[in-house]
């Protein structure tokens, strides 16, 4: 059974005897994060002792979840290192409340399902008071501001500046966006958005602002699948104090729902941040936290991100498309290029914007690969790509769904992961699951207009530059792919396959035994003798047949040494018979004799010249023989030969097996190996092993 | 927000004869095979057969065709843990499913890929059993209930049909799960994969397969359910699970060695 990827995590100074991480938010002793919330001085109250557990908590598990590395850069096909379990054993103030089985259940299963890993909360009554106003900067609040009536998250991507100005302008609310800045490269567009949003609002807008600064050794993992549970716990704090009930978040369908790309895209792995069944838990969470009914919705739930698109041009908001920042790879943005244009958020964004007919508003250059056109993956094999995958299957995904003939029934039986999401829609089930299906069919649209556009004259036309040509791992590339090379060869087949048919073809074998189904096999040296021995059954072969005869054959035995006259010696030799062994060892004894004598007589000169004449006989000896005592092989090449011969057959009749294990049994029963290998049959069979020819 | 994390596979010779298989052409049930012989350590008999997620999976996918025959489809499934509605529809079902597998794959322990394989496919299942039964209905003419359709569910003939689908789905999203790692890499490298079509075309040929190849699964669990129809309501779990076992490893054979 493999490893459980677990960890232990105790935060706030709490009493754990075991192995364990620690991570602290105050305190000289070990203080390793460095949260700074903005809190507005006369318009939030007091904050309670529990809302500061349910800061402090959410900033343990954000950083947490960086701390425990996943799979990032290991190889994990099977999943094995993907999920972690995280035991948190955190010191809180309001103890009572945060060890009640129902919290702690609702916790669990939120991050459960959140982050696809196993939290296990253990709460202990925090032993020393501590200064929470080291983490809350206090800022001045502007009179002239009336009492917010909205609070929503802002992550500054197209989705949620949609969402401030569905608020802003044309609900037309005061509404505090919470926000949290982690890169300062971007500020400038930070602050270009905020003013322009308070420009376009009439100064509705209430920007906070929240960091998370940390120790370097705790920023390990990547994915932030809970960064949202700590963006909720400061938005529902802030909603709390201002003494409203609800918070939003803005996202479109198909991100929040988030259906996979493949196959191969289980659970977490896609992430599900603001996932219908997220936001209830989230709505779960608050509502117990402040004992009064709270709301965490998401109005963009059943719009498409290039809707979202259509509505911020159609308010005159524009050229904030330019400066939002959809970009997941955070590392490879700079202050000029703030998307790489690669990751899934950017092929999203660049879609929805073309699709949405808005791209005059979106500066090619701001992304560092333009996907259309340059390769994305650079110098990698197929082990290694990933963005040629996630390009690929998003388009497969869209062409599939996107299909006249695809129907809501194709798409129940293709994504299962919808049944996550239907009980949490505000919808009869089956009602949500068609809704979710007409909001994919929708998306799948907004692609095809990209792939239109993909295949548009202009386009062509840049295809047809020659200074900078299209890569065909591009989209492209990928979408006006040739005819693949092997398809132009046509290859001479008889109208009848034989029963028993072992070829080689290309780069790989076809075998058929006793008229079954026609399999292949990847070139191997193996395959090679086989056909050999079924050209002639019953005859008896010389290994070095199959040396001279395969030119693929390693270097076992070299052009120089055939030419020299290697003679390929069936019968191995000893490299020292019985009678010489016993001659030199009854020398050896007789010399050290003598060598004994001549020093008690202090004859030195007679000495050293038996003394080398041993050595001279024992370093023959160990050349010659094993150290067991045993003579070794003089033809050391042949038995070399042999064994070879022997592993490649055995390989290729292990691999046939795995296809075939009739034919595989019959090569055992059929096939003798020995000093003279040999095809011999029970029942004569007719070979087909004529190469085949191409015309 | 939004984020998809991709997977690759090692470079392991396993995984290199299944790209040259798929590049020289093989047949679909050739690629299955390699396909299942290079991710055998994660993907095998035993592991399906001690997943959690897979035994829930598999414990409700028989309570369900107990349910067809106990007369009250609801209630049995309620006393099973599956609350539903006076009129349940196949949506309200599947999502109750689910979350039960999920949460049993989470109490097990620390929940697999298998179990998110076994989840997908039971939904398929009964997703499956409701299309095969209200098959030639007419749109805008009166049609059967979902509720109706589950009452079959206790039926030889939609319990096999059930069984066949389950065993199927979970190869397959198990064998794709795999490949949809491997093949879209090769679409636009050295002329590896066509396009995308061919792509297409290539998982669901692996569906298909798993589907045919499901066939046994059918057989058998018509043969089961005739053997045990007088003796489904005191069903042993013990039996359920030695059920669940011997349905995988029918299908990992069958998949290995042919059907036949």
């Amino acid at each position: 059974m493999e490893k459980i990827n677990r960890k232990t995590i105790v935060c706030n100074y709490a009493e754990y005897p075991g192995e364990c991480e620690r991570l602290e938010l105050w305190g000289k002793r070990g203080q390793n994060v460095y949260p700074r919330i903005e809190v507005l001085k006369g318009l939030f109250g007091e904050i309670n002792k529990r809302l500061i557990d349910f800061i402090e908590i959410a900033t343990y598990v954000y950083c947490a979840d960086q701390l425990v590395i996943r799979c990032q850069d290991r190889v994990d096909p099977h999943g094995f290192i993907w999920r972690r379990e995280i035991t948190m054993v955190i010191a809180v103030q309001d103890i009572d409340f945060w060890s009640s089985p129902e919290t702690v259940k609702t916790l669990e299963h939120l991050l459960r399902f959140l982050s696809d890993d196993l939290f296990i909360f253990k709460f202990v009554p925090l032993a020393e008071s501590h200064p929470e106003q080291l983490y809350f900067k206090f800022k001045d609040f502007h009179k002239t501001i009336c009492k917010p009536e909205q609070v929503i998250l802002f992550s500054g991507g197209l989705d949620s500046l949609g969402g401030a100005i569905q608020e802003l302008i044309c609900d037309g609310k005061q509404t505090v966006l919470v926000r949290h800045k982690s890169i300062s490269k971007h500020k400038e567009r930070h602050e270009y958005i905020e003013h322009t949003l308070q420009q376009q609002s009439g100064n509705k807008a209430t920007f906070i602002t929240i960091r998370t600064g940390k120790d370097s050794a705790i920023s390990n993992e990547y994915t932030q699948r809970c960064r949202s549970f700590l963006y909720f716990a400061l938005a529902g704090t802030i909603a709390d104090l201002l003494g409203l009930n609800n918070v939003r978040f803005y996202e479109n369908g198909p991100i929040s729902i988030n259906l996979p790309i493949s196959q191969q895209v289980i659970g977490g792995r896609a992430t599900r941040t603001t996932h219908p069944q997220t936001l209830s838990y989230f709505q779960k969470l608050i509502s117990l936290i402040t004992e009064r009914e709270f709301t965490v919705d998401n109005p963009f739930i059943e719009k498409t991100k290039s809707q979202v698109v259509q509505l911020i041009v159609n308010n005159e908001c524009a050229n904030l498309i330019s400066k939002s920042m959809s970009c997941a790879h955070a590392w490879q943005q700079t202050k000029e290029q703030a998307h790489c244009g690669i990751c899934s958020q950017c092929i999203d964004r660049r879609v929805s914007i073309i699709a949405a007919d808005a791209q005059q508003y979106d500066s090619e250059s701001d992304y560092k690969v333009d996907f259309f056109t340059e390769a994305v993956d650079r110098e990698s094999d197929y082990f290694d790509a990933e963005n040629i995958n996630l390009l690929t299957s998003y388009f497969l995904r869209s062409k599939r769904i996107g299909s006249s003939e695809y129907t809501y029934l194709d798409f129940e039986k293709d994504y299962p992961a919808i049944n996550d999401a239907l009980f949490y829609m505000g919808k009869a089930p089956d009602v949500a699951a068609r809704n979710i299906f007409r909001l994919y069919k929708n998306l799948a649209s907004d692609i095809g207009i990209v792939e239109k556009h993909a295949t548009s004259e202009a386009f062509i036309q840049r295809m047809r530059d020659i200074d900078k040509p299209i890569s065909t791992d591009s989209l492209a590339g990928i979408l006006t792919r040739g005819i693949r090379k092997v398809k132009e060869e046509v290859l001479e087949r008889p109208t009848k396959e034989a029963d028993y048919l072992f070829r080689h073809c290309g780069d790989f074998w076809e075998f058929r035994y006793a008229g079954g189904d026609k399999k292949l096999l990847i070139n191997c040296e193996g395959a090679g003798y086989l056909s050999k021995l079924f050209e002639a059954p019953g005859t008896f072969f010389d290994f070095s047949d199959f040396i001279c005869a395969n030119n693929q054959q390693e270097a076992t035995i070299d052009a120089d040494e055939l030419n020299s006259g290697f003679q390929y010696a069936s019968v191995p030799q000893d490299a020292i018979d019985n009678k010489t062994k016993k001659e030199c060892f009854a020398k050896i004894s007789q010399l050290r004799n003598e060598f004994e004598k001549a020093s008690s007589e202090n004859n030195n000169v007679d000495a050293a010249a038996i003394e080398h004449e041993i050595e001279i006989t024992e370093k023959y000896l160990k050349q010659t023989l094993k150290p067991g005592g045993k003579a070794r092989n003089l033809n050391r090449d042949s038995k070399r030969v042999a064994d070879k011969f022997r592993r490649n057959l055995n390989t290729i009749i292990a691999r046939i097996e795995n296809y075939d294990i009739e034919f595989a049994a019959h090569l055992k029963e059929s096939i003798t190996i020995g000093k003279s290998p040999a095809y011999n049959p029970q029942v004569p069979i007719k070979w087909e092993v004529r190469v085949l020819v191409n015309k | 927000m939004g984020h998809t994390r991709i997977g690759r596979l090692n470079r392991s010779m396993a995984w290199k004869e299944v790209i040259g298989l798929f590049c020289a052409g093989a047949d679909f049930d050739q690629i299955a095979q390699a396909t299942l012989k290079a991710a055998s350590e994660g993907f095998n008999e035993k592991r399906l057969s001690e997943d959690a997620g897979y035994q829930k999976a598999v414990w409700l996918l028989v309570q369900m065709g107990i349910a067809g025959q106990s007369g009250d489809f609801i209630k049995h499934m309620c006393n099973c843990g599956i609350e539903l509605s006076n009129n349940p529809s196949k949506q309200e079902l599947n999502a109750r499913l689910a979350a039960a597998v999920e949460d049993a794959a989470w109490d097990g322990g620390m929940k697999s890929d298998l179990a998110e394989f076994a989840r997908q496919a039971l939904s398929n299942a009964v997703t499956s059993a409701v299309e095969k039964n209200k098959e030639g209905e007419l749109p805008n003419m009166p049609h059967k209930e979902d509720i109706d359709v589950f009452r079959k569910f206790g039926s030889k003939a939609d319990f096999a049909h059930i069984n066949q689908v389950f065993a199927s789905e979970i190869m397959s999203r198990g064998l794709l799960s795999y490949l949809t790692q491997l093949l879209p890499n090769m679409v636009g490298r050295e002329n590896r994969v066509l396009s995308t079509h061919e792509l297409n075309h290539a998982y669901n040929s692996i569906e298909q397969h798993c589907y045919e190849t499901g066939i046994v699964q059918k057989d058998y669990a018509n043969e089961w359910m005739g053997k045990h129809q007088y003796k489904l309501n005191d069903m042993s779990d013990a039996r359920i699970v030695k059920h669940g076992n011997f349905l995988v490893k029918k299908m990992i054979k069958a998949l290995k060695y042919g059907k036949d």
